[in-house]
This record gives structure tokens, sequence and C-alpha cells, in this order.
């Protein structure tokens, strides 16, 4: 005979059992993927950032991939670029410079891919011992070769390409870095309108290497309301400044809270260049957001209409 | 005589109902089906949500309370409260499927409002004002882990260890049994860390289609010619249902996004249709009025799958024929789309270029051929 309590009790045990073996953990997993048909030519990576000193060999590896279903020969050839104003437009040359020229081997200049392949392409460099220091900027293409139609009428021929930009720094006896950066503007400035603080920061690379400065802004409180310190990150896309070169980093830092009043500090650091160089660049700012002004008004609205009420007042006694 | 063995067996009957009575007055708890608690953690020492469900036979009434107690192990914020806590009761008996309806809480009990408390370390005691709780209805409530001093904290053990957690309600009772994974070699042994790098990559197809490029035909082999047929003086050949459009479907994963640019064969700064014997120059201009020209326009950036794509001015008019101005081989590259971000264009709703040429009176007859190329290229 069980009495009622060992049954209880062997009932809590076996659920007991049962609980410790049911899982505890269960992770749910959403995902919609659209059913999309991929068409095109893939490349990766899409951009080669290197530093080589005179002598250096190296081999770049870039993956193809056919989408199409069909076959499909691409052209490769390789071009020298330049970025120009502010970087913001590329002009490309119909050539590479000669010393890059210099450097690459055995250059295939097509690759077959077929329908859905992926293949490998590999471009081979071998850095000259007597390559001038400094900073090289070219770009390898993959293409397509357009497809005529035939007709003798007037039309445009269309090709595909797809360019991967080299950015190389060329190390040499001497060194790499004959010169240094300088900030040749640092606007910091808060807008009452959209609660931003905007920045605008204009780097001179005196350098003859390709840098890419990384950092981040500080602001910290110095009188007034709100955090003490907030942070916000410096150049997160990695863009480039070219040897010798301005660029100007332009940055609107969205202040989360609407309670930030008062002077603050901003201050701008970052590293540059092989050798990890720190660059710290400081102002002071004034944060006043909308709400401050319409308070001022309606505080001497306020004391504007208990004025005239006492003075109503004091003229009705009279 | 009979009187004593009246008394004595009035005296029995009287215990014997006393103790029959007094087992059937024992409070018996009918027990709680379906317990379990899904945990966001199981180590050692970490904070972890719980997500408590249990099954009532017997209704909770108005003014009736449930508790749900945690062993002295687990560790409650100090300023652990309702706002940490959600109580929901289900449509069904059954956890796994049942859908849910969320009930108010708050500090007390007050009409609708359950009244949520800590007593002693470990012990959360819901307490209905006049809401209740319907009897074979699964219950679910959620004990989160927030910020500072609203946290639960899993035990600190070193070996894998089993807790039973309490619930009860004033009919009901029950047990379930959580593991905490223990183990003083390792933290976070509920954890396993995934390491993958995803190398940036661009995808490029360009076809020429008649559709506005909103549908996801490609012909086969791909298309790669825009035909202008014959030229008229004064008339815009202009991309629509007999001059193809170039279509793109383009993307990238990378955080920079990228660009695509376009320039023409033509060795000058300005691109250009070219014949042996005469140029049609590229011009930004509204071909519907200029007299002659050659470019193309953004009529549809399409509907990209993931992020935005930018038509680039002089490229983005929104009227048909009103095109940009194409650079030539020593030009700089004409920028027509770009994005700042990862961004992929639908198969089905590609990016359509529409492309348009026109000849004056001075244009000198031939065949006129260009051959445009669209780059992709990473932001710098």
């Amino acid at each position: 005979m069980i009495s009622g309590k060992l049954f209880t009790g062997i009932l809590l045990g076996a659920l007991a059992i049962l609980s410790i073996f049911s899982p505890k953990l269960i992770f749910k997993v959403d995902a919609q993927v659209e059913q999309q048909t991929v068409n095109g030519i893939s490349v990766s990576p899409i951009r080669i950032q290197r530093n080589y000193k005179g002598n250096d060999k190296d081999i770049i590896n870039f993956t193809l991939l056919n989408n199409e279903d069909t076959d499909t020969t691409l052209s490769v050839t390789v071009r020298s670029f330049k970025l120009i104003n502010n970087n913001q437009d590329i002009s490309f040359d119909t050539t590479v410079e000669e010393t890059i020229l210099n450097w690459i081997r055995n250059f295939k200049n097509s690759i077959f891919l077929q329908p859905k392949e992926k293949a490998e392409y590999n471009l081979e460099l071998n850095i000259g011992g007597d390559t001038k220091p400094g900073g090289y900027l070219f770009a390898i293409f993959f293409e397509t070769q357009g497809k005529d139609n035939g007709e003798n009428n007037t039309e445009a021929l269309i090709k595909q390409s797809i360019g991967v930009p080299l950015i190389i720094n060329v190390v040499g006896v001497a060194g790499i870095s004959y010169g240094e950066i300088s900030i040749d503007t640092f606007d910091v400035s808060y807008n009452i309108f959209s609660n931003n603080i905007q920045s605008s920061v204009t780097i001179l690379n005196n350098s003859n290497q390709i840098i890419t400065p990384a950092g981040l802004f500080t602001i910290k409180k110095l009188n007034g309301l709100g955090p003490d310190e907030m942070t916000s990150s410096f150049n997160q896309q990695d863009k480039i400044i070219n040897s010798f070169s301005l660029r100007t980093y332009d940055k609107d830092i969205a202040l989360e809270n609407r309670f930030v009043v008062g002077e603050y500090e901003v201050t701008l650091n970052f590293l540059y260049g092989l050798e990890n160089n720190v660059f710290t660049q400081k102002t002071r700012i004034w944060i006043i957001p909308f709400w401050i002004p319409i308070l001022i008004c309606i505080i001497i609205f306020v004391i504007y209409k208990a004025s005239r009420k006492r003075k109503l007042k004091s003229a009705d006694e009279d | 005589m009979s009187k004593t063995k009246n008394l004595i067996k009035f005296t029995v009957i009287v215990i014997v109902a006393l103790v029959a009575l007094g087992f059937n007055n024992k409070v018996k708890a009918d027990r709680l089906t379906t317990t379990f608690d899904q945990m966001s953690r199981v180590a050692s020492n970490v904070n972890a949500s719980h997500t408590i469900y249990f099954s009532i036979t017997s209704a909770v009434s108005s003014g009736e309370s449930f508790t749900i107690t945690f062993p002295s192990a687990f560790t409650f914020g100090s300023s652990y409260d309702f706002n940490d806590v959600v109580l929901e009761q289900g449509n069904i008996a059954s956890c796994l499927t049942a859908t849910f309806t969320g009930k108010t809480v708050g500090t007390t009990p007050s009409g609708a409002t359950w009244g949520v408390s800590k007593s002693g370390t470990t012990t959360i005691t819901f307490t209905s004002g006049t809401d209740t709780l319907t009897a074979n209805r699964c219950v679910r409530v959620t004990l989160n882990t927030n910020g500072t001093n609203h946290t639960i904290s899993n035990p600190n053990v070193s070996t894998n260890t089993v807790y039973n957690v309490e619930i009860a309600t004033a009919s009901d009772a029950g047990q379930l049994a959580l593991i905490i994974l223990g183990d003083a070699s390792a933290t976070n042994v509920d954890q396993v860390s995934l390491n993958a790098k995803i190398s940036t990559s661009i995808l490029m197809g360009i076809d020429t289609v008649t559709t506005d490029c909103n549908n996801s035909t490609q012909t086969t082999p791909a298309n790669q010619s825009v035909n202008f047929g014959q030229l008229y003086p004064g008339t815009a050949q202009i991309s629509g249902a007999v001059i193809p459009y170039v279509c793109i479907e383009a993307g990238t994963n990378s955080v920079n996004g990228f660009r695509i640019l376009v320039q023409s064969s033509r060795a000058n700064t300005v691109g250009g249709l070219v014949a042996s014997g005469g140029t049609i120059v590229s011009a930004t201009a509204n071909l519907n009025v200029a007299g002659s020209g050659y470019g193309l326009r953004v009529s549809s950036t399409g509907t990209p799958t993931l992020g935005t794509f930018s038509a680039t001015s002089p490229f983005n008019s929104g009227t048909s024929g009103d095109i940009g101005l194409v650079s030539g081989t020593l030009g700089t590259a004409s920028q027509i789309i770009t994005s700042t971000a990862p961004v992929r264009s639908g198969s089905s709703s590609r990016i359509a270029i529409e492309l348009a040429a026109k000849s004056d009176t001075s244009t000198v007859s031939g065949s006129y051929t260009d051959t445009l190329t669209f780059t992709a290229f990473t932001n710098l």
C-alpha cells in the first residue's frame, strides 16, 4: 500500500527527473530568406591594403564566382587611379604606373568561368628592391567583354567591371615617414534642431605613406547637466588619406539624451601610420538644447505677466 | 451499566467520527502539471532570465496568491520588483501550444492589477486584486534579469548541480528542477564561441532588356549592348519599349558600401558615340529639348532587398530623356550610384539605367558606337 505522501513524493521526483531532461534552453531562430535569383559576377575581397619593403614577394588571392547560367570570360587589367575632389571622385588611368608594372609577375589577363563556377585568381607581386618608399594606389579590374549584336547601327556596347583597389605602402631603407600629419581644420558645433554634435575634421597627410586614421571622439562634461563622458568612433569606415593629400571627415554625433546641457570638451584621438602614431586635438563647445530658450521665454513671460498684474493691482489701489 | 455502555459507544463513535473528519479535512493540494523553466543562461554564477510555465488544475480566485520560490543559492537583485516580471495566462492547459495574454502587475494588488512582492530572499509572490487565473490553463511567468540590482544570478557551483524551484497556489503545488552547469576550470560553460570571418565581396550583373528592369528576365546569354537603331535628326532615341534599358543587379556586404561608375570608351575627358566621320558628344541635357547629345539617366534604383542606393547628380533626373554627361577614358569616372552601407538589389526590380541619344542635322552620317563600362568599386 502506497501512502499519499509517498505517492506525492514519487510524483514530484518523477517530475523533477523529467524537468532535468527537458530542454532548458530553447533557441528559436526566425529567419526569412527571400528566394532570389543571383546573376552576375562576385569578387572577393573588395579592398587590399598591405605594407611591403623592398624585395618582398606576395601573392594576393581573389575569389571569383560566376552566378550566371552561361560561360563567362573575364578580362583582367591593372590600372592606377587617383582620388580627387576630396576623395569623392575617382580618376582611373588607362595604364598602371611603371613602378607597379615592374612588381607584377606571371600576369594572367583573362580568366574563364563556367556557369556557377567559383575560381581563384592570383596576383603575384615582387616588390623591387629599389622601389621608392611611399604609398601606391592601383586597382585590378575583372571585366566582361560586352556583346555586339552585329548590326550596323548606332549602338553602345555595355561592359560590366568590378574594380578592387590595392593600397600599398612600401618602406624604404630610410623608413617611410618623412613628414607628418596635421589638422587643417577642426570644426565642432552643436545643432540645436537635430540635437547633434557636428564635426568636420580636415587632415593633411604630409607623409609619403597612405594612412587610414582610426580613433575616437570623447565628449567630456566641464559644466552642466548630462553624462560625464560620451564617446563616438572616428573613421569607422577606414577611409584613407593618400600621401601628401588633404581629406575632410564629417560626422554627426547624435545626443540620445535631451537633457545634455552645458560646456563640453570634445577630444579627437586617432592612430595613424605604420608606427601607430597618436594624434590628439581638443576643442570646447556649448550645448544648449531647444528647450532652454523655450524655458527662458516661458520664465520671461511669467515674470512679465506677474509684474503687469502687480502694476495693475497697485494702479487699482491708487 | 447500560448507561456506561452507551457512554462508551458514544465516545467510540465520536472518536471514530473525529478521526475520520480529521483525515477528510486534511488539506489536499492538486499537483501542478507541465512545469518547466526556460533559462536564458544555465552557467554557474551568471545572470539569467527565467520563463516559467505551469498548468493549474484549480483557479486562483480574486484576492488569492501564488508563489515561486527559488533555492537560496540563487540571488535576486536588491531592487528586483514588478518591473522585472511578466505574468501571462494561456488560453489552454497545454503550455507548448497556448496563446498567452498578459496580466497587469504592480507593487500592490488592486483591481485587475496583480501585486508582486519579494519575500525572504528568493520567493516571488503574486497576489490578485480582483483578477483571477482560470483553472486548467497554462500560466507563464517571466522573471527577467535586467540592469543593476534587477538581476537574478545563478548559483556559483563548481560541478553540475540540480536545484528545485517550488510553485504553489492556494490549491495547487509543484516543483521543477533546474540544472546549473559548473566547471571549476572554465566559465560560461553553457556557451560556445563561434568565430567566422566573412570576406567582403561585390556582386555585379548587367543585362539589357526593354521592361524597365522590373522583372527577373535575363536574356541568355546576357545581352550587353543597346542598339539605338537609326538616329533621325531632332528625334531623341530613349530607352523604352524598343530601346533597351541597362539593368544592373549589384550588391556588397561591405560596411562602407560601394559605388557604380561609368565611363565611355571615347579617348577624351568627355565620352561620346563615335563614328569615323564624327562624334555625338555626351552632355548633361534634356534631349526632349536639346539639339543633340548622348548620355544616361538612372530611371530607377529598383527595390533593394538590403540597404538603399542613391542616384547621383546629374544622373538622377525624374524626367525621361534628361540625361547626364558620361566621361571619356581621360576624364574622371562618372559616378551614377552610391551606397554607404551594405546593399543588395532585388533581382526582380533591378537598377534601371536609361540610355538616350539624339543627332542633329550637322551630325555626319555613319555608324556611331561606344563602349560603356560600368564599374563597381568600393568606397575608400
